[in-house]
This record gives C-alpha cells, structure tokens and sequence, in this order.
C-alpha cells in the first residue's frame, strides 16, 4: 500500500466530496426547463416549468377543419344522450345488469367491489361546493373595497391565475383564446341540462331558464387540469378506481368555486361549468391551452401526468396570454401503440393506425382527425362494470410516474422520432403485461388498502422542474 | 442519502485505482477510463431507476432493471478489466 500522507487523503476526500455535492445540481440544472427556455413565448413553461422533451407548437398535432366544426350539442354524447343511440329497452336491461352484478361482487367480496370500496366511492362523491355558470352571488368585489379591479399585462395575469390555481389544487394551467371561427367552436351549444349558451354583445353575464348568456368581451377560457391517483386508477374498472375519478370531480367542483370568487374579487368575470363537463369541450381546450395532446383515447394525455386528469375549463374577460398548444410526440405514438384499443373490454376504441375524419357516430363531434370511438360500446362496458371502467387509461404508457429515467428518456425519445415508438410498446408489455381485453384490473385492489400513498393519493411534485 | 454514500464509495473507489496505478507505474489509457465512467453510469442509472420504479409501486419493473443495468454495466467493465490486466501482464514482463 503506497504512503498516502493525512494532507493528501484530506485533500483527495474534499474533492471527492465536492463532487458528490456538485453533481446532483448539475443534473437538475441540465434536466429543467431551460432547453425550453424561448425569450417571448407564452407558455404553460412560463408560469409552471413543463418538461424539457415537450416542444410549444404553432397548432395541435391533430388536423383541425374549423369550417366543418360546430358548437356541439352536449345532450348528444353518450352521458345524457345515450337512451337515444341504443333504446330504452337497451338500456334497462343494462341498468338492470349493473345493479345485479354490483349485488353480487359484493356480496362475493371481489376486490375492488367490496364493501370498504364501494363506501370509499361514496365518500369521495360527497362535500363540495355548489357548482354554477355565474359564480357565487355574493362577492366582495374591488368597488366595494374602495380600489378598482386588478390590472396587469397578460402575462402577469397568467402567472397570477397559475399561482391561484396551484394553490387551490390544479396542476396544470393553460390559456385559450376565443375566437369566433374557431375557438369559439369548442364552446356547447347547449349546455347538459338544454339551456342555450349564447355570445352576445352585453356587459354583464346572464342566466335564465333557457339561456345562458356569455358577454363577447369574455375572451380568454383558463383551462386546467385536476390530477387523478395514477396507482389507484390503475385498479380499474372497479368502485375502488372510480373514485378517483369521482374525487377529482369533486375537488374541481371546489376549485372553480375559488376560483370564480377570485377573479370576481379582481373585478372580473367568471363563468364556470354548470354542471358536470358542461360549457365546452374539455380535452379539446386542454389541447388548444397546450396541457396535452389529443390521443386514441380521444382524451387528453399530458407530459406531466399522462392520461391521470381531469381537465375543466371557465370563460373570463380578464385580459390574459394564450398558450400554446404542444407537441410532445404523443400523438404520433397513439398511432403506432393502440395498447388501450387492445384493451378495451369492447372494443370500443379505435384500432386504426391513422387518425380519420370520419365519426363514428353522432356522439362525436366533426371538424377534427381523431381515432373517434364507439362510445356506446364504452358506455356498455361501463354498465357491465357498474363504474366509469378506466381500463384504458390504466393501461396506457404514458400513465407512468416521470421519477424513474427510463420513462423520462423513453418520453423524450418519443417526443423526437417516432423510430422505436415500436420497440417502446414491446418493452411496456414485457414489462407491465401484454394488453388483455377483460375486466380485470391492472393492479390487485386488495394491496391498494395497505400502499404509503400521498394526499389524495397524487404526487403534487410530479412534473415539477424540481422533482425529486 | 443513497446518494451521498455512493458519491463518496466512488469517489474512495475512484482515489484507489488512481494510487493502485500510480504504485505500479502505470498509465491507464483513456479508453479505460472511458469504458470505467460508462459503467458507473450505467450503476447509477440502474440504481436511479431501481429506487424511483419501487416508489412509484412498479415492483416488478424494478427487478427487472436490475439485469438489464447490470448486464449494460457488465461488458464495459469486463472489457476494461481486460485491458488493465493485459497492461499489467505487459508491464511485468
């Protein structure tokens, strides 16, 4: 063994330990968002730092015909409109069938349907806010506080609206901008429970048994989106997954209370959804605000969390800054993975390898290419299930955790070349099972009972430039 | 933690070749540094998917990264190990 003197192994260890030191910071300050760092863009990144694989983009990596697009007629997809499509008799004997086999499993006791979880999804439905187009009655707004309404560039309004939103419990925010031909498009015509929305040149908002009456100075909708437990979904199609799609709901139903009391507190406008997914369509303003791209599941996946959102939207005249859509390569991998359509209990996602204009029903809405599903086949499954199923949202790979590097380089891979897009999909199945089209959950519902999960079993880092 | 006890086992691992080379007079080639760094890497990358597949509940993904890392880790490190003893086999004689 060679002499080494104290002064020499002192020496050696400080150097030894500056490196241990240095090195953790010099990989997060090459992994933050500063390769997406564009002087002038307005972007999500701004106010909230995205990714450094996702790249803004002009327009959305699906092909839009404005020209063929119409407000939408919400009473035509599959939640209120689906006795329509397939008959009362039809569905009775659906309901019929989802009662039965809600009684029996548990009775049974099968995981996931157990009593313990189907109490769970009831609790998650309960206690929230009231849930209104106009907002509270009763605001405190700045006239009556002696000072007049908040005002800022619409930059600093962003990051201010972000920074709200944040802190009542959204992960991701965006902006779109309402434009007549196009954006406004995406905006019901009418809204679930048949009352009209109408633009119309007014100063004040307004409601009545038949209308509701969007004021044209009401330019700027703040989408966001409401993270879902990623491991409890991943239970799906049972009670026990369903809540968590429940409880995002529920968690929203407050925070656009908060919200809309927010900006009405500025001097601002906030006109929410009325009821549950009403005022507009939801994926395609998250797409158009650039928290995703549209997918095969006809929802949005985001970089951040994949398909695990729920994503909810307000109209508002506080001036703000759009921002723009993405692309992440996620879409482009849709086409070449299909696992959700492998998965589907029936069939009834697309199994197409391009995207088409064509609908598959009246339930869709025209004017865009997308892998346009059967949703009265979903909603069938959802009745043999007795839940929402989720199953394809269980399975998708993109419903991963960023902790780990191999998803996170998988991920920027994939949002360059489509190359291994392929490879990508075989290794997801040698690693997480192949795609099997049944109604067993990914995960074993027993085990989600004794799991370390965080608050509402969402990681509130994930995503985040300063991920652990 | 795990962190900071692999920094500092590198580092004394590190030191150790550097004065086990400097004893014998030897010159380490730079291909076997190269090939010594793209082991570590591929060790700590398969320690950082390791740890952060288990913490997202992803239990068999985790034990599946262990052959694939090890192995990724492996030929590099043969390979360099080869060298070395080759180069000292050289150096005897």
């Amino acid at each position: 063994m060679p002499d080494i003197t104290r002064r020499q192994f002192l020496r050696e260890l400080g150097l030894a330990g500056a490196g241990v030191a240095l090195t953790p910071m010099a990989a997060a300050a090459l992994s933050a968002d500063s390769m997406n760092d564009e002087a002038d863009d307005i972007s999500p990144a701004k106010a909230a730092p995205r990714p450094s694989w996702v790249k803004l983009s002009a327009k959305p990596t699906i092909d839009i015909d404005w020209t063929a697009m119409q407000r939408f007629d919400e009473r035509n997809t599959c939640r209120g409109g689906l006795v329509n499509y397939v008959g009362k008799d039809t569905l009775d004997a659906w309901t019929k069938m989802q009662t039965e086999n809600l009684a029996q499993w548990l009775k049974q006791g099968k995981p996931g349907y157990t009593l313990r979880d189907v109490a769970l999804q009831a609790a998650s439905g309960a206690g929230s806010g009231a849930q209104s187009f106009l907002g509270p009655e009763k605001i405190t707004s700045p006239q009556d506080r002696g000072v007049p309404a908040w005002t800022g560039s619409p930059k600093d309004a962003n990051a201010m609206v972000t920074a709200a939103l944040r802190h009542l419990g959204a992960a991701t925010v965006g902006v779109v901008a309402l434009e007549p031909a196009t954006t406004e498009k995406l905006i019901y015509g009418f809204d679930p429970d048949g009352k009209e929305l109408v633009f119309a040149d007014v100063d004040q908002p307004a409601e009545d048994d038949k209308r509701r009456v969007i004021p044209r100075k009401a330019r700027w909708v703040i989408v966001w989106t409401v993270q879902m437990s990623e491991e409890t979904l991943k239970r799906a199609p049972t009670p026990l997954a369903q809540q968590t799609t429940t409880l995002a709901y529920t968690r929203n139903r407050n925070i656009q209370l908060r919200l809309q009391t927010f900006l009405r507190s500025l001097g601002y406008m906030a006109l929410g959804e009325a009821s549950t997914n009403a005022l507009g369509i939801s994926p395609a303003l998250g797409v158009m605000a650039g928290l995703g791209e549209l997918s095969r599941l006809n929802r949005l996946i985001t970089p951040e969390y994949g398909p695990m959102v729920r994503v909810f939207k307000l109209i508002t005249d506080l001036p703000l800054a759009p921002t723009s859509p993405i692309n992440a390569g996620i879409m482009r991998f849709c086409q070449e993975c299909k696992k959700c359509a492998e998965s589907c209990p029936s069939q009834a996602l697309s199994m197409r390898t391009e995207p088409t204009w064509d609908v598959a029903g009246p339930w869709n809405n025209p004017g865009h290419k997308a892998f346009f599903e059967d949703s009265t086949k979903c909603r069938e499954t959802w009745f043999r299930a007795g839940t929402n199923c989720g199953r394809c949202f269980a399975v998708c790979p993109y419903a991963s955790s960023s902790r780990a590097l191999v998803h996170r380089f998988a991920f920027s891979v994939e949002s360059s070349t489509a190359r291994f897009n392929s490879s990508f999909r075989k290794m997801h199945d040698l690693v997480f099972g192949k795609a099997q089209a049944n109604l067993d959950p990914v995960k074993d519902p027993e085990l989600w009972w004794s799991l370390d999960l965080p608050e509402y079993g969402i990681d509130t880092m994930q995503g985040r430039a300063n991920e652990g | 933690m795990l962190w900071l006890i692999l920094g500092i086992a590198l580092g004394f691992t590190w030191h150790a070749l550097i004065v086990w080379s400097e004893s014998r007079n030897l010159r380490i080639p730079l291909l076997v540094w190269f090939l010594l760094m793209l082991t570590i890497l591929d060790i700590l990358s398969g320690v950082q998917n390791y740890v952060a597949l288990n913490l997202d509940y992803e239990e068999q993904a985790a034990r599946m990264i262990i052959p694939v890392y090890g192995v990724q880790a492996a030929i590099p490190l043969a390979l360099a190990l080869f060298l070395l003893w080759r180069k000292t086999r050289r150096a005897r004689w």
